[in-house]
């Protein structure tokens, strides 16, 4: 027994060394890197470093060279085993906006290694929600949203390209890539 | 008190070895990771390279220009065609790329027209290459060209459209129109419903679902099942696109839908007052 809680403290200790010394700015390079290809970009100048954690502050997004909107933080953090990303205060640009709300309070992505298929999100905005995965296996987003009466009636066009829920106000989209 | 430090450094041992195995491991990713952002930062878009000026080098460099710009001209007389004669070409729909388009052509004895697009074959003839003003064909490996009739000092436009249906009317759009639909899209999707239409993955167009007949769009002579490609000459693959354009919709004088209806495209054009 003695000898397990040794080598769990050699685990812990190694985990959270390599999750210290991971080179988070460059990963983040990767990740840009990596959605350039879908022409989309994440513009910021402030890059902070944290002990196990990434800040990134006012992150100007722009999809095929047209300014999509802006982020005022968004934290990457990592423990090996579990990252999350939070991305806070989206402020979306007014075309867009015409087609989704403005403005999105939040927006959680989970990666765990017990479900290394998906990646779960979760994402809060005025007067709805949505909560949803992306399988990386299956290549498929599937993402459930609940929406209001009143976002409902703005956003028809949105909405169009949802598929109705049997409980009034929910709605799924699904999308392989 | 007696410390043993033995016992001390050899259970510190395995966390040191860890630690460095952890740094090792990290190390190793860096260098397989971009070391710096890919893309440009702000600010630094319109940022002038420098360069250090030297004298001698910049007139070697206008030299090798000139004699680039000499060398180009005379490729550029090398090149000849032979003409075909028994052909007319009636209208050409070109892009900016000459490997893409496609064209009319008749036979001179014959009133009956032929739709041909690079690649395909007439008589013998090869369309490899469509212009604004000509076309290159290719027939045992010789390369042949035809021009439009009268087309030398025809701008690109009016070209395109002597191809496709046109509508005598010129519409016009109130401003104040396009002004209350900018600000309340809403009311765009109470006239009308699109849907995009998608080929091989790619966005081919809107297609109108419904249209009231009460609304702006129908007075505009939009119609059910329409297809609509694109506007001002700009076809729309994305919904990308479609934002450039609305945005784009405040400067903008004269609107051309290039519609698909009944399989045939046609070109609808309004000015906005």
């Amino acid at each position: 027994m003695k000898k397990l809680l040794k080598y769990i403290l050699y685990f812990v200790f190694f985990t959270i060394i390599l999750a210290y010394f991971i080179p988070k700015s460059n990963l983040y390079f990767l990740i840009q890197k990596e959605i350039k290809q879908y022409k989309i970009e994440l513009v910021t100048d402030k890059i902070i470093n944290k002990y196990f954690s990434l800040l990134l502050e006012d992150i100007n997004i722009k999809y095929k060279d047209l300014d999509v909107g802006t982020v005022s933080n968004l934290n990457f953090t990592t423990y090996l085993f579990k990252t999350d990303v939070i991305i806070k205060d989206i402020q979306l640009n007014t075309i867009v906006s015409k087609f989704v709300p403005a403005k999105i309070d939040s927006i959680k992505c989970k990666y765990d290694m017990l479900s290394p298929d998906k990646i779960y999100l979760d994402s809060v905005f005025k007067n709805g929600s949505c909560v949803g995965y992306i399988d990386i296996v299956q290549r498929v987003v599937k993402i459930k949203v609940i929406l209001s009466k009143k976002l409902i009636s703005k956003y028809r066009l949105t909405v169009m390209m949802l598929e109705k829920d049997k409980i009034e106000g929910e709605y799924t989209y699904e999308y392989k890539f | 008190m007696n410390i043993n430090f033995n016992i001390i450094i050899k259970q510190l041992i395995p966390f040191f070895s860890l630690f460095l195995i952890a740094y090792l491991i990290n190390s190793l990713i860096y260098i397989y990771l971009p070391k710096s952002s890919p893309l440009t930062k702000i600010g630094q878009e319109y940022n002038i390279e420098y360069k250090k000026y030297l004298l001698f080098d910049n007139l070697k460099e206008k030299q090798k220009l000139i004699e680039t710009k000499i060398e180009q001209k005379i490729v550029e007389v090398k090149k000849e065609y032979k003409l075909i004669s028994n052909i007319t070409l009636k209208a050409i729909y070109s892009s900016s790329i000459s490997t893409n388009g496609w064209i009319i052509i008749a036979q001179n004895n014959s009133i009956k027209t032929i739709m041909l697009s690079v690649g395909e074959m007439f008589k013998e003839y090869k369309l490899i290459k469509v212009f604004a003003k000509y076309v290159i064909f290719e027939k045992n490996g010789k390369e042949y060209k035809l021009s439009m009739s009268g087309a030398k000092d025809e701008p690109k436009y009016q070209i395109i459209k002597k191809q496709i249906k046109k509508i005598d009317n010129i519409y016009s759009i109130k401003r104040e129109d396009i002004n209350l639909y900018q600000k309340d899209i809403s009311k765009i999707w109470k006239d009308i419903s699109i849907k995009e239409i998608r080929k091989d993955g790619k966005i081919d167009g809107f297609k109108i679902n419904r249209i009231s007949s009460k609304s702006i769009f129908n007075d505009l002579g939009l119609k059910k099942g329409d297809i609509i490609k694109g506007v001002n000459n700009i076809i729309i693959e994305s919904y990308a696109d479609a934002f450039k354009l609305y945005r784009k919709l405040d400067n903008t004088d004269n609107l051309q839908f290039t519609i698909l209806r009944d399989n045939e495209t046609m070109e609808m054009e309004y000015e906005i007052k």
